[in-house]
């Protein structure tokens, strides 16, 4: 994995929704090649020669997933220089006298949402992004529903055709 | 930091919207600010138990920051278990044809998304992370009409306006 340098995949995909502005045209998604879980990850980071040890590293990587969410459900952000910052967020129904307010009842959820890195030096926002992406295009995909579950298949610009998910 | 729990504190604010279902009632909010970098974290994780040296520790973060960015540029997921899984989205608008589908044109953005581990054990889904939290109101927001200043005051303290 580390020697790859794959391009972003993306297919285009048909709106077929009731929306009278938007169906019928073609939107662009992205396509994904594969999920990397914590041992692959620690093994693409040793393989990066960050730390040789890919033990280390996968120790490292399993400590940090403990304590994220610890540290989030103390109401603390986490920034990671480069990536971004965690941070919780609270969705709570309205009351119309605080003093009425019971988080059991009124809190719906606590998210934990991640803010992308903004600074100049590898911004992550939507736009700076896409333009340090260099796309390639997968073909179309369409949703059919075979045995009464919906299944995504890639039509290839070749005429191939794959399953898979978008 | 290892050995205390602290709180998650929220205040109550209220909704100054035109929305008619909302304006006027109070909903909450996170109230720490606080904001731990990746020295800290670092530091963190080896009070923590971890056995390691803080540079180490710090190496392998870095690393952390520069894989998962190159790896979504490749349309791959990354998925730290017990934490979540990072993938990439894209946005924009819509082509009459596919022919006439135009990257430059069309594509707005590619989006870094989050979505929290919700596998049964390590289940951080906002119902459940909820669960893991320990909530705790630090007061309610006034907002001074001619100042534009925001204090807290105590929940215990609200008096309600009097209709006219």
């Amino acid at each position: 994995m580390a020697e790859l340098n794959l391009k972003f995949p993306y297919v285009l995909r048909q709106d077929k929704s009731s929306n009278p502005r938007k169906s019928g045209k073609y939107y662009a998604r992205a396509w994904q090649r594969g999920l990397l879980a914590t041992r692959g990850l620690a093994k693409h980071m040793a393989e990066h020669g960050i730390i040789r040890n890919e033990a280390r590293v996968y120790s490292v990587l399993a400590k940090l997933q403990e304590c994220i969410p610890e540290l989030l459900s103390q109401g603390v952000g986490v920034k990671l220089d480069g990536l971004g910052t965690f941070y919780p967020s609270l969705t709570s129904k309205g009351v119309a006298d605080p003093t009425k307010f019971v988080p059991a009842k009124h809190i719906a959820g606590i998210h934990i949402r991640i803010r992308p890195w903004s600074e100049e030096a590898g911004n992550l926002t939507s736009k700076s992004f896409l333009k340090n992406c260099e796309m390639e295009y997968m073909g179309e995909v369409e949703t059919v529903t075979v045995d009464g579950k919906n299944k995504i298949v890639l039509h290839r610009p070749s005429g191939e055709e794959e399953g898979g998910e978008g | 930091m290892a050995t205390k729990k602290i709180p998650f504190e929220y205040f109550l604010y209220q909704d100054r919207s035109s929305n008619p279902r909302k304006s006027g009632k109070f909903y909450g909010k996170r109230f720490n600010s606080t904001v731990l970098g990746t020295r800290g974290l670092a530091q963190h994780m080896i009070n923590h138990g971890l056995i390691a040296e803080r540079s180490e520790v710090e190496d392998v973060l870095n690393g952390l920051t520069t894989c998962i960015p190159e790896l979504l540029k490749q349309g791959m997921s990354v998925k730290l278990d017990g934490l979540g899984s990072f993938r990439a989205t894209v946005s924009g608008h819509g082509a009459e044809r596919i022919a006439a589908y135009s990257v430059q044109k069309h594509m707005r953005g590619i989006h870094m998304r989050f979505i929290p581990d919700q596998t049964n054990i390590d289940n951080i889904s906002s119902k459940k992370f909820k669960q893991e939290c320990s909530l705790v109101c630090v007061g309610y927001e006034t907002v001074d009409a001619q100042t534009g200043v925001h204090t807290l005051r105590p929940v215990s303290a609200y008096v309600a306006p009097t209709q006219p």
